[in-house]
């Protein structure tokens, strides 16, 4: 075998990458291109080469334009994933700030120091920049809203480094509650960011529905942060109300992930198929596992007592004890809705759900 | 995307003459990938800015030829014109704090105190 089709072979085995459909009808033509950019005595593929390979694999995987419609509709449940993602990542640290608002506000502040100036400033920036990235995203700008995204992930890893660093694992009752605590957050902000990367690439066709996502935002957004500030400022003061205000804002930031996801990502999209479904439950014991059971944690409640009984029939956590019920509960109809509308398409429309 | 569409203006090109009309269009700046160059033409076909035109083969490989279409040429024409647009405000700026342009051989225009 001579050195021409040695690479030549090479260069074949490397378009292997590319989807079956994509290579089939295009393969032989991107061969014929990469024999032609050959530079003299070259017997491997460039590394660039490869990496431009692989990129475009992922896109096609990925919603971009030329690949299966189940990559479209894989791409779209991405999307929107991924907004709901930022979405919820932006309520979760602004109820934090709202807390903070309802601390201030009724004078129990003790006053501000470096260490609060940063905390307060990380959390700020946790509020912020998943908030402009979801802006930037639906409105086509899709660089800067990754590049946002990137860096609110960041922050979160900042900020809980720091919170680990600085935590008195005595103060926490139970061993798991501190890793608890720390871990979904993170575990939430890394899927999420995921999501943006790989809905949001640059053949990425543009979000569906721009206007609903900044709608969503807009109204909950301002919802959370006076909620929980309103919450906050009641309790200090002693108020049995300012419990149940503050389990009426963990009750909308926990379940609105899974439910926007599911009532836009999987009965909103073109093509339902099981596998994207699939993800979507992949993401559901993220958002499931970490908003609940923090604002449980948070309120120095165990899940056990929970299950067991005490919280919910003591009286002394009752509005835990149903904010942890409610929201269950939203999650169980989103994911039975979920099954549903994908059981009836998938036998209606039994083509669609197969191989592309 | 529109050195891509600028470099279909004048004729069709095949995958390896649009990296080519790129590189010189862009005075070598811009080397196009392969997974760049299909991605972005797959979505201007998909938008029908662009158009394959015929396949040929030559020595044993194939090459297929994309073509402007009328909207792609539509297209160009108001990114160009948008582009130019912008040029000329940021030259007249420009001009108007006396910053020399490159190329221009006339120095500083306007002079500095």
């Amino acid at each position: 075998m001579n050195t021409s089709s040695t690479l030549e072979s090479r260069y074949q085995r490397l378009l292997m990458l590319l989807p079956t459909a994509y290579r089939e009808r295009r393969g032989e033509e991107m061969l014929g291109m990469l024999l032609d950019g050959v530079a003299d005595g070259q017997r491997w593929p460039r590394a660039v080469e490869g990496a431009s390979l692989a990129g475009l694999a992922v896109r096609l995987r990925t919603g971009a334009a030329g690949g299966s419609v189940r990559a479209s509709a894989f791409g779209e449940i991405l999307q929107r994933l991924a907004l709901a993602g930022l979405i919820i990542q932006a309520l979760y640290y602004a109820s934090i700030l709202g807390e903070f608002a309802g601390v201030v506000s009724n004078g129990t502040f003790p006053g501000w120091s470096g260490e609060s100036l940063l905390i307060i400033s990380l959390v700020g920036g946790e509020t912020v920049l998943p908030a402009a990235a979801l802006v930037c995203l639906v409105r086509g700008r899709s660089r800067t809203g990754r590049v946002l995204a990137v860096l609110g992930m960041l922050l979160t890893c900042v900020n809980l480094a720091l919170s680990l660093a600085s935590a008195d694992p005595v103060a926490f009752i139970f061993p798991a509650e501190l890793a608890l605590t720390l871990v979904p957050p993170l575990a939430f902000s890394l899927v999420g960011t995921a999501a943006v990367l790989l809905g949001f690439h640059r053949d990425a066709p543009g979000a569906a529905e721009p206007g609903r996502w900044l709608r969503i935002l807009a109204v909950s957004l301002p919802l959370v942060l006076v909620c929980m500030g309103v919450a906050e400022f009641l309790d200090d003061r002693g108020s049995n109300s300012g419990l149940w205000v503050g389990a009426v804002a963990h009750m909308i930031v926990s379940p609105i992930a899974p439910a926007v996801a599911v009532m836009f990502g999987v009965s909103r999209a073109a093509r339902p198929v099981v596998w994207s479904t699939g993800l979507l439950f992949l993401s559901v014991p993220v958002m499931a596992v970490a908003f609940p059971l923090v604002g449980l944690l948070i309120d120095h409640m165990s899940l056990a007592n929970l299950v067991l009984g005490p919280g919910l029939l003591s009286g002394s956590q009752t509005e835990v004890a149903w904010e942890a019920i409610v929201t269950q509960l939203i999650l169980a109809a989103a994911c039975w809705s979920a099954i549903r509308r994908n059981a009836s398409f998938t036998l209606s429309a039994p083509g669609l759900a197969g191989p592309a | 995307m529109f050195l891509i569409l600028t470099a279909l203006v004048d004729q069709p090109r095949h995958g390896y003459g649009i990296v080519q009309e790129v590189g010189r269009l862009s005075q070598g700046r811009m080397e196009l990938k392969v997974g760049t160059l299909y991605g972005a033409l797959d979505r201007l076909t998909s938008e029908g800015l662009v158009a394959p035109d015929r396949d040929e083969v030559e020595s044993g490989r194939l090459r297929r030829y994309y073509r402007l279409t009328e909207h792609g040429a539509a297209e160009l024409a108001a990114d160009a014109q948008r582009l130019a647009d912008n040029a000329r405000i940021a030259t007249q700026r420009l001009q108007a704090r006396g910053v020399a342009l490159p190329g221009s051989t006339g120095g500083i225009v306007g002079g500095l105190a």
